[in-house]
């Protein structure tokens, strides 16, 4: 009797996996393409293209797209984030994902910070949870360069302790006791806090981002939640002032999650924040979603008055976002 | 021995009885993988899509825990669902964020039907798959088919692979039909494509690997200890290496080939920043290594082992068996104590966590396992004939000496074909321990059950989650003493579950040891 099931079986199960393998490492998910554009009645015009997703669309007002953005990452000095690989893998990833969403970002290391923050439109991302010494001297109302850098507008990506708290060095790590935030930060033993309240921001930026230790208070002047808050009340991004600047915190550390299920959702929820812009002051116009497959266009009336910097954001794909494009509205 | 002779009666007046009880099977199947899904696995699945349609394959970014076999499933899938413009993949219900975290973790994105259809229809037909080799299986060495009929029903309707292809949509069935392919092939002396099948078994699910032992003792029984069935076993170990470099010949290209080895090596404490350290040169000196190793044990064996089979012949059976049992059992309590010591070191340094928890008393067991298997291969190197009966009895228990700690009842599907063949084909009174240890175990896992329903209110019924949400309050958030319902339910049913599973194994040596005794 021969073995004919183990054959058919062999046989399909082999097919199965080289058309599986085919698709994870050919597939075209990234051949999406969108435009947009608005009228003076408000009025706002997109199109999007791709071989098939569900996808949501908002358009923001005040926002603030950085010239450049930067990645800090510097093995020689020390951080509060110990392990260098993660930082340096989390940044690598992130790349990758802003590449595909029509953003440069590049790899900057302390040396390199003095000239950046001699540029108020350039950005900077930082996930090592404190600031280098060539830049930063553990006052907050001193007269460092990034003290200096902030006042005149720079922008800051931030995640970890407190900005401005801790200062690394080569050979350590300066704890100064509070920073920007003056304290008003979750501080918590735990390794994640968890943050499950929709903010109103939400529904426009679809941000799942849940953890707020180091998390801003939601009702903090001159702050915006941009995903959950806790039922304590902190929030897990927020875009707050400091100084004449704008610092968005990422609770916990959103290179060092290891929650296997969201660690792709934390990576992609950073990209697509990224890529618009939000400040402290922005606010959500318009929000809608819908399914493309080929080509579709498309049309939706915002409200305009008084709003300016305005931004249409489309991002594709569920639960994870597997592309996103933010699409600047002119007038003209 | 008693003989099943109701069942026998009812297989004999049926026309085509292996086709009705499959049509009866797949139906119950696919009326359940539509309605009902726990969708904790099934939300982690359409993650995964995502890893690879950012452009990451299944290594790039950390995200996939698994070999790449389970994610070429998906990606196949994927690709089906991108053809056919089925878009859907689920919606996030916000009330069930809270719960993501809890001790009874759920997805708080709701799977769509399409997608729980079209993930769970293949593992559906891997059953059905599964449960033609038992058929084939055995058919072919009892020449009965009511045997071969009862031990088909006895898988393809028990509970827990029920609940696992269907309800979960979980992929422990593919491991087990690739491991029983081998099976088949090897026992139709077909070693390179044995050896490629269980490859694959073990690259989807890592239990397989505990068989390993007695699947060389098998091949070396058959073909003799000497030259000839040494060569049959390196045929076997080039299928194997032949699979493996193909399954993961994307990742080798790549640089990610020791990435894919994380869920693995996570366990031993090794990180994914030492991982990416290895280089070629190092890689070059592992399979070095490993194939010295080979070519040692492979050379002493064509060498010396007739003359070891002979001398282990010439010894009186009972006392041969009684004596290599002493030496391998004390060698076992060594290398225990052994394990044991270095867990003890390792949690008194320890500064966080737990000193010692499940995953060391896993292990522990596991080292038990290992010698088992190593004595059971013994005894099947040593069967003076390939007697049907004895062969497949020496399956049953290297098959049920894989799991022998409480685990999820997922994990129990590796050894349920080998019970199955082994009721059905030599000891009809394992029939009805197998049933009550199958309806048992499978009611650990009440708690998903009872959340299973919620794609379908959300989807089909269109209704709110506020329908169920007090199940997943009850499942999730303390109940008594700060303890969730679904630990209440599981403590209650899990132990009665664990007591009937090790059953079947103290059944089984009670009365051996009774017929050894006399």
């Amino acid at each position: 009797m021969k073995p004919i099931p183990a054959y058919v079986i062999i046989a399909v199960f082999a097919a199965m996996m080289v058309i599986g393998a085919i698709y994870v490492y050919n597939n075209d998910d990234g051949s999406y393409e969108a435009s947009a554009e608005i009228n003076e009645s408000g009025t706002v015009t997109y199109s999007l293209s791709g071989p098939g997703s569900v996808f949501t669309y908002s358009v923001f007002a005040n926002t603030k797209l950085p010239e450049k953005l930067f990645l800090y990452c510097d093995d020689s000095y020390k951080s509060d984030l110990n392990d260098r690989y993660i930082q340096r893998e989390f940044f690598t990833v992130l790349q990758q994902l802003l590449e595909r969403r029509g953003m440069t970002a590049e790899f900057a290391d302390a040396e390199d910070l003095v000239d950046i923050m001699g540029h108020n439109d350039y950005a900077v991302f930082f996930v090592s949870g404190a600031l280098p010494d060539t830049v930063y001297d553990g006052k907050t109302d001193g007269d460092s360069l990034f003290v200096k850098w902030l006042s005149e507008g720079g922008t800051v990506y931030w995640t970890g302790p407190e900005i401005g708290r801790y200062v690394s060095t080569h050979d350590g790590v300066k704890d100064y006791g509070t920073g920007f935030f003056g304290g008003d930060v979750l501080i918590s033993d735990e390794n994640y806090e968890f943050a499950h309240i929709e903010s109103d921001m939400f529904r426009y930026t679809q941000v799942r981002y849940d953890d707020c230790k180091y998390g801003l208070r939601a009702d903090r002047a001159d702050s915006l939640p941009l995903s959950y808050v806790s039922d304590g009340g902190y929030s897990s991004v927020s875009a707050a002032k400091v100084l004449g600047g704008n610092v968005t915190v990422f609770g916990g550390n959103v290179a060092t999650t290891n929650i296997v299920f969201q660690v792709l959702m934390d990576r992609t929820c950073c990209a697509d924040l990224l890529i618009c812009g939000l400040t402290y002051e922005s606010k959500g116009l318009d929000h809608g979603e819908g399914t493309v497959r080929g080509k579709l266009s498309a049309s939706t009336a915002v409200d305009v008055s008084s709003a300016s910097d305005r931004i249409f954001l489309i991002i594709v794909g569920d639960p994870a976002s597997n592309w996103s494009k933010a699409m600047v509205l002119s007038d003209e | 021995m008693f003989e099943y002779t109701a069942v026998a009666v009812k297989f004999d007046r049926m026309k085509h009885p292996f086709a009705v009880l499959m049509i009866i099977g797949l139906a119950i199947r696919l009326i359940i993988a539509l309605l009902f899904t726990f969708n904790i696995d099934m939300g982690y699945w359409s993650q995964v899509m995502d890893v690879f349609q950012n452009g990451f394959g299944l290594y790039g970014t950390a995200g996939y825990y698994y070999t790449p076999i389970w994610g070429y499933y998906l990606g196949s899938i994927n690709s089906f669902m991108q053809f056919f413009g089925i878009t859907d993949f689920g919606v996030f219900i916000p009330e069930l964020t809270r719960f993501v975290y809890s001790d009874f973790s759920v997805s708080s994105f709701v799977t769509s039907i399409e997608f729980n259809f079209l993930v769970k229809f293949p593992l559906i037909l891997v059953d059905a798959a599964t449960g033609w080799l038992i058929y084939h299986l055995v058919l072919k060495y009892s020449e009965n088919r009511n045997k071969a009929l009862l031990a088909f029903a006895l898988w393809f309707f028990c509970p827990i692979v029920i609940t696992e292809s269907t309800f979960h949509g979980t992929f422990d069935n593919m491991s087990v039909m690739l491991l029983l392919a081998s099976i088949v092939l090897m026992m139709d002396r077909r070693y390179t494509l044995a050896g490629a099948a269980f490859s694959a078994a073990a690259l989807t699910k890592f239990f397989p690997m505990f068989m390993i032992i007695f699947l060389v003792a098998y091949v070396l029984r058959k073909e003799g200890i000497d030259i000839r069935g040494v060569k049959c076993v390196l045929k076997a170990i080039a299928g194997a290496v032949g699979a493996f470099l193909l399954i993961y010949l994307p990742d080798i290209i790549r640089g990610d080939f020791w990435q894919s080895l994380f869920f693995i090596t996570s366990r031993i404490g090794i990180t994914r920043e030492t991982l990416a350290s290895i280089g070629p040169g190092t890689t070059v000196a592992i399979i070095a290594a490993i194939a010295v190793i080979i070519g040692i044990i492979a050379f002493v064996v064509a060498k010396y082992g007739n003359r070891f089979k002979e001398r282990m012949y010439a010894m009186d059976d009972r006392q041969r068996n009684l004596k290599v049992a002493k030496v391998l059992g004390i060698s076992a309590s060594a290398a225990i104590i052994l394990v044991a010591a270095v867990m003890v070191v390792r949690a008194l340094l320890k500064t966080e966590g737990p000193a010692f928890g499940g995953s060391e008393l896993v292990l522990l067991v596991s080292v038990f396992s290992i010698f088992l298997e190593i004595y059971l291969a013994f005894r099947l190197l040593m069967l003076k004939e390939m007697d049907t009966e004895k062969v497949f009895t020496i399956m049953f228990l290297s098959g049920i000496a894989i799991i022998l700690w409480t685990c999820a009842a997922s994990y129990t599907i590796v050894m349920i074909p080998f019970i199955c063949i082994y009721a059905a084909m030599i000891d009809n009174r394992f029939v009805k321990p197998f049933i009550i240890f199958s309806i048992l175990y499978a009611l650990t896992e009440i708690s998903s059950f009872l959340l299973s329903p919620t794609s379908m209110i959300i989807h089909i019924l269109d209704m709110d989650i506020s329908v169920i949400l007090p199940l997943y309050e009850l499942m999730a958030d303390p109940v008594i003493l700060g303890i969730s319902g679904a630990m209440i339910l599981t403590l209650l049913v899990g132990w009665p579950g664990y007591v009937s599973m090790l059953y079947i194994s103290f059944k089984w040596y009670r009365e051996y040891y009774e017929r050894w005794k006399a």
